[in-house]
């Protein structure tokens, strides 16, 4: 028999007695059950971003970004068996009892996990809305780098510079999202070259053009742009051009530069002369 | 040791008919339009695989199928990129004025009808994928060729260039909009590949017949060649002629019963002592390749055979970088090396294709 304690009107009684039929029937066996699934849904998780993780990096070029990208889609299938497997262990889901849960709830993700839930939705929209998805190049916030691993909370970039930088999904409620590739093994790549004016603005756009085509990295089947503009200290030439892969973007870069500044440097192209700055900070 | 004999005198054996037949008819009738439509082009550009070796069909056909009275110059007889790729374009200015000076009775009149028959000269260019190289300034004198042939119709020019070369070249200078009458080496099928080789096969056996010692222990003299997995060979090689050689070569075994004694060097004169047996064919599987040996096989598709500095020169990297993956890939029977330089293995040519086609690369499909 249920102890009732004073004060309580007839109603709260009755709730009280329906919230006790939530949480039913938990038995050593349930816990043990219920932490065995945590550690394997953690292991099948782990697992899934290992093997995709080794399997993108073995097959051709083309099949990496689709096998990256699925990870997401493993990951979010293994923890909606596990939510509902550990809910219907310890869980008595009936209309009036979805009614306390769910209020219960809010006010727990109201003051205490507002960001994280937030950042958790964000992830789901951002799994159909797709600004972002495993191998893109992205700039979030001033960060540049590849998308490397797509979690519950946020996402991990890595940098030219090999740092691993994560950034919450709720950042995409904010921030502007610049994707380079979208999907894509290719993604632009554009490099400035600065020259004098007294340069044959004809030979530079010829010798640029040839350094992308000539660049092993170069995406032939796509188009290769060279635009000029004129600055008061001299004209200024951007090539571009697509690598085959996005992830040579640095190497593409170097190669372009180099083989450009040893023909131009053979060309007797000189560079434009910008006065020094000095400034109070070289006293 | 024999298999080294074996492969010399395959690489020797005729040019298949199909060949010879399609490149015959394609240039008897685009000399023809040359001599008798002004506005027809004056040039011809014959496509192959990176691995197919053209020189001995062009003898072929210049020997059998060259009209009556046509003059055949071929100014530039390298078959190999010359060392300084600069020089090319000065090479093929100096070509067309030796062309020029011993053609000085060629009327360069097209307008008059009477006169297009008189064009008699045609002038057969080195293989275009030795004319240039992935560099800065390296594609000059393909640019000057494309130029210089539509000011030229008093020649009539022949061009050949593997489709992977060609790719490129029409993506750099265009040159698909210049020379826009070509042929393309045709796949050769089951029934072409079996009439092709089976002679080979049979002039083998005849040799082996012939040795008083060897005799076939099932008694069956007469391999029934026809019943071979011809089909196959011709699926697995797309038609090509040099990767069917490569596959039929590998293809061959010598029994365990047939072995000799002593096994000795076979001249290349020398007849095969033993009976050879042919296998299903397949294609030899390929190494894992890293990213940087797919540059490496992409430079040679494009170029055909090269010497390592051309390479190093083409990839942008340092001979003794681009030399340690080509010695990964020499080992790995990917590659190969003769007289004319660094070279791909016709026998992994399929699988090449398929494997670079799947990196992103431009192919000779593209």
């Amino acid at each position: 028999m249920l102890a009732i304690p004073w004060g309580l009107t007839l109603a709260q009684i009755e709730e009280a007695e329906e919230a006790s039929e939530l949480i039913g029937n938990i038995t050593v066996l349930t816990v043990i059950n219920a932490i065995l699934s945590l550690f394997l849904a953690y292991g099948l998780m782990t697992a899934v971003q290992a093997l995709a993780n080794w399997l993108s990096e073995r097959v051709p070029r083309r099949f990496r970004l689709i096998i990256k990208q699925s990870i997401p889609f493993w990951k979010g299938i293994i923890l909606l068996v596990l939510i509902a497997h550990i809910g219907n262990l310890f869980l008595d889901i009936s209309e009036q009892n979805l009614l306390a849960l769910t209020g219960t709830i809010a006010v727990a993700l109201g003051f205490a996990f507002k960001d994280y839930v937030s950042s958790i939705i964000a992830g789901a929209v951002a799994l159909f809305e797709a600004p972002y998805r495993v191998g893109d190049r992205v700039t979030i916030a001033d960060h540049y780098g590849e998308v490397v691993s797509y979690g519950l909370r946020g996402i991990q970039l890595h940098t030219f510079d090999d740092d691993l930088i994560t950034i919450p999904h709720n950042k995409t409620w904010s921030e502007a999202i610049v994707n380079a590739n979208s999907g894509s093994l290719e993604a632009q790549v554009v490099t400035d070259f600065y020259v004098d004016h007294t340069a044959d603005p004809q030979i530079i756009t010829d010798i640029l053009y040839q350094a992308a085509y000539s660049s092993r990295f170069a995406q032939l089947k796509l188009p290769i742009i060279v635009v000029m503009a004129e600055k008061p200290w001299g004209s200024h030439f951007k090539l571009r051009a697509y690598p085959m892969d996005i992830r040579n973007e640095p190497a593409f870069r170097s190669d372009i530069l180099r083989r450009a500044k040893a023909a131009l440097a053979e060309m007797g192209v000189t560079y434009p002369k910008v006065p020094a700055v000095v400034s109070d900070d070289d006293d | 040791m024999w298999w080294v004999s074996l492969r010399r005198r395959l690489a020797d054996w005729a040019v298949p008919d199909p060949y010879v037949t399609t490149v015959e008819k394609q240039l008897s009738e685009a000399i023809d339009n040359w001599q008798t439509d002004p506005e027809a082009s004056n040039n011809l550009v014959l496509f192959s695989s990176p691995v197919d070796d053209t020189d001995a069909l062009l003898e072929r056909v210049i020997q059998s199928a060259i009209p009556e009275g046509i003059e055949v110059r071929q100014p530039l007889s390298w078959h190999q990129r010359p060392e300084d790729v600069q020089s090319i374009a000065e090479q093929f200015r100096q070509a067309l004025a030796d062309v020029q000076a011993e053609a000085k009775d060629i009327d360069t009149e097209v307008d008059d009808p009477d006169t297009l028959a008189q064009r008699r000269v045609m002038i057969v260019m080195p293989p275009l994928e030795q004319c240039f190289l992935r560099c800065i300034g390296g594609w000059q004198g393909v640019e000057w060729l494309r130029d210089t042939v539509g000011q030229q119709p008093q020649y009539f020019w022949l061009i050949r260039c593997n489709t992977w070369a060609w790719g490129f070249l029409n993506r750099v200078c265009q040159v698909g909009a210049y020379f826009n009458c070509q042929v393309r080496l045709p796949e050769l099928d089951k029934a072409q590949l079996a009439s092709w080789l089976i002679p080979f096969a049979q002039r083998l056996q005849t040799e082996t017949d012939n040795q008083a010692e060897t005799k076939d222990e099932d008694g069956d003299g007469e391999r029934d060649f026809e019943d071979w997995s011809w089909g196959t060979l011709a699926d697995l090689s797309m038609g090509s002629a040099a990767v069917a050689k490569a596959l039929w070569l590998q293809s061959l075994r010598l029994r365990e019963i047939d072995w000799p004694e002593t096994i000795v060097a076979l001249e290349d004169h020398w007849p095969v002592p033993v009976p050879l047996q042919q296998l299903a064919p397949t294609l030899p599987g390929l190494p894992d390749l890293e990213a940087e040996d797919n540059y490496v096989i992409h430079a040679l598709m494009l170029h055909g055979p090269m010497s390592r500095s051309h390479l190093a020169l083409s990839l942008g990297q340092g001979e003794s970088v681009v030399q340690v993956r080509v010695q990964m890939l020499r080992q790995a029977g990917v590659i190969q090396v003769n007289h004319q330089g660094l070279s791909i293995a016709p026998a992994h040519y399929p699988k090449l294709c398929a494997q670079l086609s799947n990196n992103n690369f431009l192919t000779g499909e593209d």
